[in-house]
């Protein structure tokens, strides 16, 4: 077995028992990004010999017996928004191309300290906004599954990284779905944990009220390690649990309905609520409220934070922006700062909706992520807007942790679903999460190998 | 972020509303750029029209 196809549960023990070493697993993780990386573009910067520095590093301290945990000796990925000290940090954009910042990122402390291999920087819509975008420096992440298609955004690099079996785990960040809707697309598990678990210190920001930080992985139980080396939150505590008793309302009036919803990504859902269901989780369909105002509370938060953020690049430097990114970030002129007072007191309403009227009844709730698969390269040129639809943003509103796991396929190409948990409870969440991926065959599924030339 | 559907009715935003509101800023919208900036503007604007409708900001 090629050792960059180990999960981590697996490396980890075979780094303890000393039959693998970190620097082996590391050559194992750099020949595949070496092999296969041409074919997905998932890497903007590739650490190899920074990394190999961690591996050795990590390999003695075992040796040794300091074992930091699960992640010790184990590559992982950092999307390009995340500052990291002497190494490039593009956000994806012109304007910082050539950007080495002084210092790591708070999460990126943390993952040293947690002994993680850094491998590299993976892509990013510019500054984590839209995309694909084909003016920039970067050419765009490809999706394993199909090149021809789109890998989701922002976190692009992060999932074909993880979906091309390039790494295992991957941190990206997430405003309005970008963890969750990349990871949905390219047949992975996304973690947005509630807001303010993991730091966005040294992130850049897009929407300070509504970023997040999170893992992108090939497993819940990866995504809850990964989790687990950066917090406290004890994600990987309550794996292995039975859902006897648990209750999940069902949120399917969200999108069944809607002309967008692919007739498969339906049936995925209702085949996911059935299969909770057998597992021993009690299944009621509820009310959220309306998804548009989710949207259009989210939408203003967005717009103008982001235009405060680049206001003064917008005024002194128009010209470096990607178009997608420049359209996108003026269209926040048109609100006036009593519309965001509004928005933020719309949120905060819709937040306490979902915490008294969802979160007293229920353990989890169960939505669809993406409409439908990922759309083809050819349905963007990169000037143009085209919408994506999914229903993610209400949860960046909201605060509440939500766990994107793989629901089925369509023409070869993955659709997922989101389980939405009680704030804080990501333990709760990776264990209803995990019983569904061990009763499915979902995740184990695998992208086809690239094709040669 | 990434896409977002287009739920809620739009209001429109003219061009010259959006250069005045962008040289309040110093910002000089290019001009290629103007009619998708309004587009989005306005679907934006039709965003705080279904938020102050459903009772927010009073």
């Amino acid at each position: 077995m090629n050792l960059a196809d180990l999960t981590i549960a697996e490396a980890g023990r075979g780094l303890r028992s000393g039959a693998i070493g970190a620097v082996a697993l590391t050559e194992a993780h750099l020949a595949r990004i070496a092999e296969r990386d041409p074919h997905y573009r998932a890497f903007v910067t590739v650490t190899g010999e920074a990394a190999l520095a961690d591996a050795v590093r990590a390999d003695a301290e075992l040796a040794a017996g300091q074992d930091r945990g699960p992640l010790h000796g184990i590559p992982v990925a950092l999307k390009d928004l995340i500052d990291t000290a002497g190494v490039r940090t593009s956000c994806g954009s012109r304007l910082r191309a050539g950007h080495a910042p002084t210092e790591d990122a708070r999460v990126v402390k943390g993952l040293r300290m947690a002994g993680a291999v850094l491998i590299g920087k993976v892509a990013t819509y510019e500054f984590a906004l839209v995309g694909p975008s084909f003016d920039l420096p970067f050419a765009p992440a490809r999706n394993p599954w199909n090149t021809d298609h789109i890998t989701g955004g922002s976190s692009s690099g992060s999932a074909a990284a993880v979906a091309g079996g390039l790494v295992r785990t991957a941190i990206g960040t997430d405003t309005g779905g970008s963890i969750r809707s990349p990871a949905c697309y390219c047949g992975i598990v996304g973690l947005k944990p509630t807001r303010e678990r993991l730091s966005r210190e040294g992130v850049f920001p897009l929407s300070p009220s509504l970023d997040h930080v999170g893992p992108l992985s090939a497993s819940v139980e990866e995504a809850a390690l990964t989790l687990d080396a950066l917090s406290d939150a004890g994600a990987a505590t309550r794996l292995g649990e039975t859902l006897d008793g648990k209750r999940i309302g069902y949120a399917r009036d969200w999108f069944a309905a809607d002309p967008h919803t692919h007739p498969a990504a339906l049936r995925a859902l209702d085949d996911a609520a059935s299969t909770l269901s057998l597992l021993g989780a009690r299944i009621e369909e509820v009310q959220l409220p309306d998804y548009a105002l989710f949207e259009a509370v989210g939408a203003v938060i967005i717009q103008a934070e982001a235009l405060e953020v680049h206001a003064e690049w917008l005024a002194r430097r128009p010209e470096e922006y990607g178009a997608l990114a420049y359209r996108n970030l003026l269209t926040g002129l048109v609100l006036e700062p009593t519309d965001v007072v509004a928005a933020h007191a719309m949120a905060g309403e819709l937040t306490r909706r979902i915490d008294t009227e969802m979160f007293g009844p229920f353990d989890a709730l169960l939505t669809i992520n993406t409409l439908g698969p990922a759309l083809p390269l050819s349905a963007f040129d990169g000037v143009t807007s085209v919408w994506t639809h999914m229903r993610t943003l209400p949860f960046n509103v909201t605060g509440h942790p939500v766990l994107a796991l793989p629901a089925g396929f369509v023409d070869g190409l993955p659709l997922g679903l989101q389980l939405i948990g009680r704030r804080g409870d990501e333990a709760g969440l990776c264990a209803i999460g995990d019983a569904f991926e061990r009763a499915t065959d979902h995740s184990a599924q695998h992208p086809p190998l690239p094709r040669a030339g | 972020m990434s896409g977002t559907p287009t739920e809620v009715a739009s209001a429109e935003v003219s061009a010259a509303e959006l250069a005045k509101r962008a040289e309040a800023r110093g910002i000089a919208i290019l001009p290629a750029a103007l009619p998708a900036v309004a587009k989005g503007a306005a679907w934006l604007r039709g965003c705080v029209a279904l938020i102050r409708a459903a009772g927010g900001g009073k």
